[in-house]
């Protein structure tokens, strides 16, 4: 059971809350704490640090505003970034929508990183589920969590991922 | 001798690397800019709770007086409002084909089958005998070339910098890179191959993410103005004042949680959501961008999930063409595919 933080605050603030039952954190803390680390994570999801801080900016907007309301912020600010990063993604390939049917690069620096280049090839859902488990060291059921997903979905949506970056690498 | 590692043993350390290449330093101001999104949320919040009581109050009232009409009424009306919802379709593995029949619409361009979705793009029909150029430009890495495999690549020059055009059934394609991390990709629709390099060549890129500068503009596309689209590092040349209408309809295999998923992606920063019936089904329309862009989304089968886009719609146009969705049999389909393919390139 988490221990609730004490309320009131006497200014604009959002009130101090309790995480993990360890210490009290404020909003401030969160930020302090995570904001880098989401970055990075968006960075992975996005494959742009420009819009990855952008998601993430938001996702901390999310979480402010509803800071009273939340028992384990960090876990729905993980969630509102993959969100905010799907969306992105979804709009990315609305607008570059001939997106999967890429042939050679022009540039051959685009090649230059193979993960990069197989990473950017993954559906949205695919590229999550391997950079929350492999890059964010999330288990199955925090996958499905931050992915609002079944833990089952998790498990077979990560094996077809790997299996087509096997494929794009060795390609 | 030691054994080979895995691609999961692998990629930990591959993608802290890849995120250490990505990383740039961070916006100084990023708390200043998260404290003002917060506050633009609230407002907005604010403003729809505004609208939602405003709109319960509306209803109770018409409620009231209907309620007051006559027993008949009264009658029919709990069974009208508590129809069970119809079940969904089964699925059989297939996606569904969906377009819109409607002639102020007309499908200039598909993907079939491709990583589990189709796509369908609409542009307004009297727009469509009129030259089309959308321009891309950003980070190369976030810029994936649409060439289509075997068709060759003309070598060309823009600029002074070694380009690549592709002439296709229906867009020519153009691509260089004006710096060593970025690229400029002109997809251009029913415009002579000189008048696509002299559009090209007079393109200026300003900082990534803030678009181009288009000096050049083609003869006929001298009534058009250039609209920078910075959240699409994106430049669609359109008339001024008059802005086209378009349309996707994208179909993607997927069950409840993809649905629900793209639903809560798609309206996080929605100015409007709500619950509408589109072929039978249940559907969520999700109005953005001050209702420029406007959304439906539907589970159409079991294991199919549908979304159609709409840019430039007023509520009517967008109404009608939403009843104006049909499902296609597989005939007609490939039957309007081939349609779609005949239409010339100039």
């Amino acid at each position: 059971m988490q221990e609730r933080a004490p309320t009131a605050p006497t200014d604009d603030r959002p009130p101090p809350k309790a995480r993990l039952g360890l210490r009290t954190v404020t909003f401030e803390h969160l930020f302090e704490e995570e904001y880098r680390a989401m970055v990075r994570l968006a960075t992975l999801l996005l494959g742009r640090h420009d819009e990855a801080e952008d998601a993430v900016q938001d996702a901390f907007a999310r979480v402010e505003l509803r800071w009273d309301r939340l028992d384990h912020p960090g876990g729905y600010l993980r969630r509102c970034v993959v969100n905010r990063a799907h969306d992105t993604l979804r709009r990315r390939s609305r607008d570059q929508r001939l997106v999967r049917q890429v042939g050679k690069p022009v540039s051959a620096e685009l090649g230059a990183d193979e993960l990069s280049d197989a990473l950017a090839r993954l559906s949205p859902k695919k590229r999550t589920a391997v950079v929350l488990r492999f890059y964010a060291g999330l288990n199955e059921r925090e996958i499905a969590e931050a992915m609002g997903i079944r833990p089952g979905t998790v498990k077979s949506t990560l094996h077809r991922a790997l299996a087509q970056l096997r494929e794009e690498i060795e390609r | 001798m030691t054994p080979a590692l895995s691609l999961e043993d692998l990629l930990p350390a591959a993608l802290d690397r890849l995120a250490d290449e990505l990383q740039q330093p961070l916006a100084p101001d990023a708390r200043s800019t998260i404290r003002r999104r917060a506050e633009a949320l609230r407002r907005r919040r604010r403003a729809q709770r505004a609208v939602a009581m405003g709109a319960i109050a509306a209803a109770t009232v018409a409620v009231g007086m209907w309620l007051r009409v006559g027993d008949a009424v009264v009658q029919t009306a709990p069974e009208a409002t508590t129809q069970p919802e119809p079940v969904l379709p089964k699925g059989d593995g297939r996606l569904p084909r969906i377009t819109v029949r409607n002639d102020l619409l007309q499908e200039v361009w598909r993907s079939d089958v491709v990583d589990g979705r189709t796509s369908q793009f609409f542009d307004q029909t009297d727009h469509v005998k009129r030259p089309t150029v959308k321009v891309l430009y950003g980070k190369t890495e976030s810029i994936a070339l649409p060439f289509t495999p075997g068709v060759p690549l003309e070598p060309v020059d823009v600029g002074g910098v070694p380009a690549q055009l592709q002439t296709g059934p229906t867009s020519t394609l153009l691509a260089w890179n004006p710096t060593a991390d970025t690229t400029i990709l002109v997809d251009a629709r029913r415009l002579s191959r000189d008048d696509l390099l002299r559009f090209a060549r007079g393109l200026h890129p300003r900082a990534v993410g803030e678009g181009v500068e288009a000096r050049v503009l083609p003869a006929e596309l001298g009534e058009y103005t250039a609209h920078p689209r910075q959240e699409h590092r994106e430049i669609l040349l359109s008339p001024p004042n008059r802005p086209a209408i378009q349309a996707q309809v994208i179909t993607e295999a997927g069950g409840q949680d993809e649905y629900e998923s793209l639903v809560r992606g798609l309206s996080s920063d929605a100015d409007r959501v709500r619950k509408i019936r589109v072929l039978g089904r249940e559907a969520f329309a999700i109005d953005r961008r001050g209702g420029r862009e406007r959304m439906v989304i539907w589970r159409h089968t079991t294991d199919s999930v549908i979304w159609f886009d709409l840019w430039a719609a007023n509520n009517k146009t967008f109404d009608q063409l939403t009843s104006d969705l049909t499902e296609l049999s597989e005939d007609e389909w490939q039957q309007l595919g081939q349609a779609v393919d005949a239409q010339p390139a100039r």
